[in-house]
């Protein structure tokens, strides 16, 4: 067994479960988690920066690429910001098709998600499956866009990209297909004992702290933290779309598998709404180049939580500031007040379960405290990964 | 003994897979990859958590500022002979990103790269056959060595 | 919710706050309010006060060529309550909030990387998205070049 009393662990900067490399010092006390620490921004690109430097054509494609797993609501935020300063109105099929494009974001990320999950707690089963299941979504998605992840669907006034009865039908078939297959998830996820042995009672965070951090998304939902913007604030085609907001009182992992697993569900029925209920009509608004001065504020609900940007344009064909908050950066507080407490096999699952965008699960430096210069080892996210899955198989073999 | 050696190698590639700023575009096709569709492994091809048993460096992203020394750092630790592939747009150039004050543009600016994925994101389909592409090239190499 | 709570917490706000500051409705479910630097913890306090508010969603800071503008974006009963208030360019400082709403932490943290504004009583302003031996100035200022020569659009 591995010596690891008094030790601070970086884990990262080639960021320990998923996106967005960061680094986490976690300070140890034996098998516990004293302190975590939070250093980010090794993928920082300089993207708001260069927002300023491009046209507002230019730019979609630009902050489509944000984040490769939930780019359409990054582009939903932007247009939505310039259609308001633009003050154009868009036409409801427009609106509809982008609800659609959310809520397959949305199934495509929680079936990732659950695969990534399994796959930190030795479940690597529960990976081959929902990954499986999410190349049927991928494939709506190619086949309405033409593109499996960045779909460039969205643009200033409307969709570039309609869709014709055959697509309908495929999608309908689809969602029946992925209906059983979610039942099968639930299932899955309140039966199967390594879950309920890796994930009850793992990674705590109270609804009173999760208020105070501001945490969003599913992870605040687990914790009793009944918010929704497609509810509270509903942008796209939510407003004429009924659908429940999933909350769980367990505030733990399990918790948050619980809300990812229903809220497919919401998922599907609202993809259902959608199409039998799609208007007819165009689906493009004509747009002006040229922006002028203002400001927009506009938020959406992506699959991991609020994601607010902010636009200021000056009258030229360029913003003149853009912000943009990813929900990833709200829940990094919670984590560090997650971790704290748990065990050192329990990171990784705590991790992962804010769905931190997924991305490189990598190498992990065990240094000996007092000489950071000289590192003792080498230990990789997979052989933390594995530790965790011994630890637990030689306390009495909760899990086989 | 090369014989084998390169047989070994040509039959099991062990990869590392590494975001050097990338926007997960590329990091979920490769994991795709992975998956029973697809399953890279039919090709021996294995993802590997440590440099240290990589033979294939398989890179996504634009390698930020503070991804360049870590780069380095990484290709140094992988055992000679060691093969880099460039996934995506931004990873063979920088793609979208070029211009930006913490961006080094394309994974070439900082290690020798062998193969080139573009796309983006390439399609999983081509990130395999960007591997099987390598596989020859190592192939072909090796014969010329001889 | 409706636009009616739109119009109660903009009449709370109304009544609340000191005479440097305004309160817009701008559009359906989004607020305004700018004030002085000076009042800028007292409005805070009202907010987490009066209204309760809990969820800070961001903070964002621009330079407009003369002056430092920060924007604290709230999100109170479906709403986004947006504090405006601003600095001078040779005085670039604010009060932290921190202590009111912690999840500012990581903001306070980034507006000091990109554009050097520094938020007073803040307990650790480090750097979180730049590099650790950055030395170039600041990037998000209007008149920051980079080293190696113009940006390329």
């Amino acid at each position: 067994m591995i010596w690891l009393a008094n030790v601070k662990i970086p884990i990262g900067p080639q960021h320990p479960a998923l996106k967005e490399p960061e680094n986490f010092t976690i300070t140890l006390d034996g098998e516990k988690v004293v302190d975590a620490d939070i250093r980010i921004g090794y993928t920082h690109r300089g993207i708001e920066k260069l927002i300023e430097t491009r046209n507002y054509i230019q730019n979609l494609y630009l902050i489509e690429r944000i984040c490769g797993i939930c780019s359409f609501t990054h582009t939903q935020n932007y247009v939505q910001n310039v259609e308001t300063i633009l003050n154009i109105q868009i036409p409801r099929r427009a609106e509809y098709i982008r609800t659609l494009f959310l809520e397959l974001e949305r199934l495509h990320s929680h079936l990732l998600w659950m695969g990534v999950a399994g796959h930190e707690i030795g479940f690597d089963t529960l990976f081959m499956y929902t990954w499986q299941d999410r190349e049927l979504v991928q494939d709506i998605l190619e086949f309405i866009s033409g593109n499996r992840v960045n779909y460039a669907m969205n643009t200033i006034g409307g969709v570039r990209r309609d869709i014709s009865e055959d697509q309908k039908k495929k999608i309908l078939e689809t969602m029946i297909y992925l209906e059983k297959r979610a039942a099968y998830y639930k299932e899955v996820a309140v039966n199967e004992k390594t879950i309920l042995a890796r994930c009850q009672g793992v990674g705590i965070l109270k609804p009173e702290i999760a208020l105070k951090l501001s945490a969003v998304g599913p992870t605040a939902r687990a914790s009793g933290v009944d918010v929704d913007i497609r509810r509270d604030d509903p942008h796209a085609a939510y407003a004429d779309t009924p659908f429940q907001v999933i909350t769980t009182d367990t505030c733990d992992v399990f918790g948050r598998f619980v809300v990812r697993v229903l809220e497919l569900f919401e998922s599907i029925n609202i993809i259902r709404h959608l199409m039998n209920n799609l208007p007819t009509g165009e689906i493009k608004a004509k747009a002006p180049r040229k922006v002028p001065e203002g400001e927009a504020i506009s938020h959406t609900e992506a699959p991991r939580g609020e994601d607010i940007h902010y636009l200021r344009s000056n009258g030229t064909d360029k913003p003149e500031r853009y912000k943009v908050r990813t929900p990833t950066m709200a829940n990094l507080l919670s984590i560090s007040e997650m971790l704290k407490g748990t065990y050192l096999a329990d990171v990784p699952i705590i991790v992962a379960g804010i769905d931190p965008c997924m991305g490189c699960m990598d190498r992990v430096l065990v240094l000996k405290e007092g000489k950071e210069n000289q590192p003792g080892y080498l230990l990789d996210w997979e052989h933390l990964r594995r530790y965790g899955i011994q630890w637990y198989a030689e306390k009495g073999g909760r899990i086989q | 003994m090369t014989g084998i050696v390169t047989w070994a190698r040509l039959k099991s590639p062990w990869i590392l897979h590494m975001n050097c700023g990338s926007c997960n575009g590329c990091d979920i096709e490769i994991l795709a990859t992975l998956i029973p569709r697809l399953d890279a492994e039919r090709f021996g091809v294995l993802l590997k958590g440590t440099p240290r048993h990589a033979d294939i460096l398989v890179c996504t992203g634009p390698v930020t500022t503070q991804m360049k020394e870590r780069l380095k750092r990484i290709y140094d630790q992988m055992p000679e002979p060691k093969f880099v592939v460039a996934v995506g747009q931004c990873g063979s150039s920088g793609g979208i990103y070029q211009g930006s004050y913490c961006v080094e543009g394309g994974i070439d600016k900082v290690i020798p790269v062998d193969a080139y994925v573009p796309g983006c994101p390439p399609r999983p389909d081509a990130i395999i056959d960007g591997l099987v592409k390598l596989l020859a090239k190592i192939k072909e190499g090796d014969k010329n060595d001889k | 919710m409706t636009n009616n709570t739109d119009e109660q917490l903009k009449e709370i706000l109304q009544q609340n706050v000191q005479t440097d500051t305004t309160v817009t409705l701008t559009k359906p479910h989004r607020i305004m309010v700018t004030v002085a630097r000076e009042s800028l913890k007292k409005t805070m306090n009202i907010l987490a006060t009066k209204l309760s508010a809990q969820h800070l969603s961001t903070i964002t800071a621009r330079d407009t060529g003369t002056i430092f503008e920060i924007l604290y974006h709230f999100f109170i009963q479906g709403s986004i309550v947006t504090i405006r208030t601003s600095c001078p360019r040779d005085d670039p400082t604010v009060e932290s909030i921190v202590d009111i709403f912690p999840s500012a932490t990581l903001h306070e943290r980034e507006m000091n990387d990109i554009l050097g504004i520094i938020a007073i009583g803040h307990p650790d302003l480090r750097r979180l998205i730049l590099p650790e031996d950055w030395n170039q100035g600041y990037p998000l200022r209007k008149d920051w070049k980079p080293s190696g020569g113009d940006m390329v659009g």
